[in-house]
């Protein structure tokens, strides 16, 4: 579950799917979540816990979420804990907020909470996209927030977005220096209708390409991370290379989104497909029940939507790795039965990984 | 095989996604096999944007019960 604590963000990212996705509802928001909200938050957590059998993974999201402010975001986790005693609850924060009392929080609550800062690198490598407000380089204090949060044992994850200008070594060198125990790689966000500037010919393999030179440094020597990414796809193609079957279940995972306001829409990065994109009855978790809202059939409906994949995705041999896509990446004209704009360099990456894993 | 092929992996990381398998057979045994292995929420909780099915996991087969 994403809950959007703050609206707002002291940052303007150039490829942020919130600020710059075809989603304008961000300014009609209030600018943090109220306190009925919160209240009413920590109720349904704890009733979709009893219910569904398993720990709810609450991300507290923006926005900067952090521009909540953190006592009230202490408030909001003690509640949490105190309810579901263990709820998986995480912090994507873009790093420019770092204190001692966020330090706390997170040592305090080490068993519940973990911390996950976006970063796309050193300084150069970072500032092509995310920048602050005014277009002022903010990275000084991200670095900041790195070696505090690292040094305090509590920096988990780092979420970074590819851009092929960088060179992939440098990346390999950032994730070495900066002491996080999980990188995920992410790929710039857009459709078949809003390509992103990092991706403007769906054909070229150049990302394919890119990611293949950055698992080349990362697999070849004993690592203290791990790349979420590579690790996946790694053991989708071990998996295919046995013959070894997953089974199917009747479940579906599905990410829900609280907006400050309340109102609860399906994962907030369809935001990048059109706008209101994510929105779903305009049903509120003040006043409607999440696990009712978690089965309605606007959201079934919704999820099967997305999940339907195209004739060319269904014929695929690397079907099971790549699962047809991130669906916002197969967006064309209301429909998700598209290859994902990335396809060509899944492709590009899966077979290269096959043979050096595989042959 | 092109040298754009080439590559050394290294046999911990060979190892590390053996254990990874094996991890993963295991939980087929396991009452909670889809639940478990389809968490998402990426490692150790943290948001993970590629938690549906981009990068692998259970296919989920239907939306009968959706979960958050």
């Amino acid at each position: 579950m994403v809950v959007k604590v703050a609206s707002r963000c002291n940052m303007d990212c150039s490829y942020c799917y919130i600020y710059h996705g075809q989603d304008t509802s961000w300014k009609s928001m209030p600018r943090t979540m109220q306190p009925a909200v919160f209240d009413a938050l920590v109720d349904e957590v704890a009733e979709l816990h009893q219910r569904q059998q398993t720990k709810p993974n609450v991300v507290f999201h923006g926005g900067e979420p952090l521009l909540l402010g953190i006592s009230r975001l202490r408030d909001v986790v003690v509640a949490l804990v105190h309810r579901v005693p263990d709820i998986s609850m995480s912090i994507q924060t873009n790093g420019t907020i770092y204190n001692s009392s966020l330090e706390r929080l997170l040592v305090d609550h080490r068993a519940n909470l973990t911390f996950s800062i976006s970063v796309d690198g050193f300084a150069p490598e970072n500032d092509r996209h995310r920048i602050g407000l005014r277009e002022r380089s903010v990275y000084h204090q991200i670095d900041a927030t790195l070696k505090r949060s690292s040094q305090a044992g509590v920096l988990d994850n780092i979420l970074m977005v590819v851009d092929i200008r960088n060179d992939p070594a440098r990346i390999y060198q950032f994730m070495l220096a900066s002491g996080a125990r999980h990188y995920n790689i992410l790929l710039q966000d857009g459709d078949h209708d809003h390509l992103p500037s990092g991706k403007l010919d769906k054909g070229a393999v150049d990302v394919g390409h890119w990611l293949w030179k950055l698992f080349r440094l990362y697999a070849a020597v004993p690592q203290e991370f791990r790349i979420k990414l590579f690790d996946d796809i790694s053991l989708s193609l071990l998996k295919k290379a046995r013959g070894i079957q997953m089974p199917s279940s009747t479940y579906s995972l599905c990410t829900m989104t609280v907006d400050t306001d309340g109102e609860v829409k399906q994962a907030d990065t369809f935001r990048i497909n059109r706008d209101g994109a994510d929105r779903l009855a305009g049903e509120n978790i003040v006043e409607s029940a999440l696990h009712e809202l978690a089965n309605s059939p606007a959201n079934r409906e919704s999820l099967k939507s997305t999940e339907e994949l195209s004739a060319q995705c269904t014929a695929c041999c690397y079907l099971d790795a790549c699962g047809g896509g991130f669906p916002s990446h197969r967006a064309k004209g209301g429909s998700f039965r598209n290859p994902s704009i990335y396809c060509a360099d899944y492709l590009y990456l899966f077979e290269h990984m096959e043979r050096a894993l595989c042959h | 095989m092109t040298p754009d092929f080439e590559v050394q992996l290294s046999p911990e990381y060979l190892a590390k996604i053996e254990a990874d398998l094996k991890a993963g057979v295991k939980l087929l045994a396991s009452v909670n096999a889809f639940t478990e292995y389809n968490r998402g929420g990426g490692p150790g909780g943290s948001y993970d944007r590629h938690y549906d099915k981009s990068t692998g996991g259970i296919t989920p087969s239907s939306t009968d019960n959706a979960s958050t």
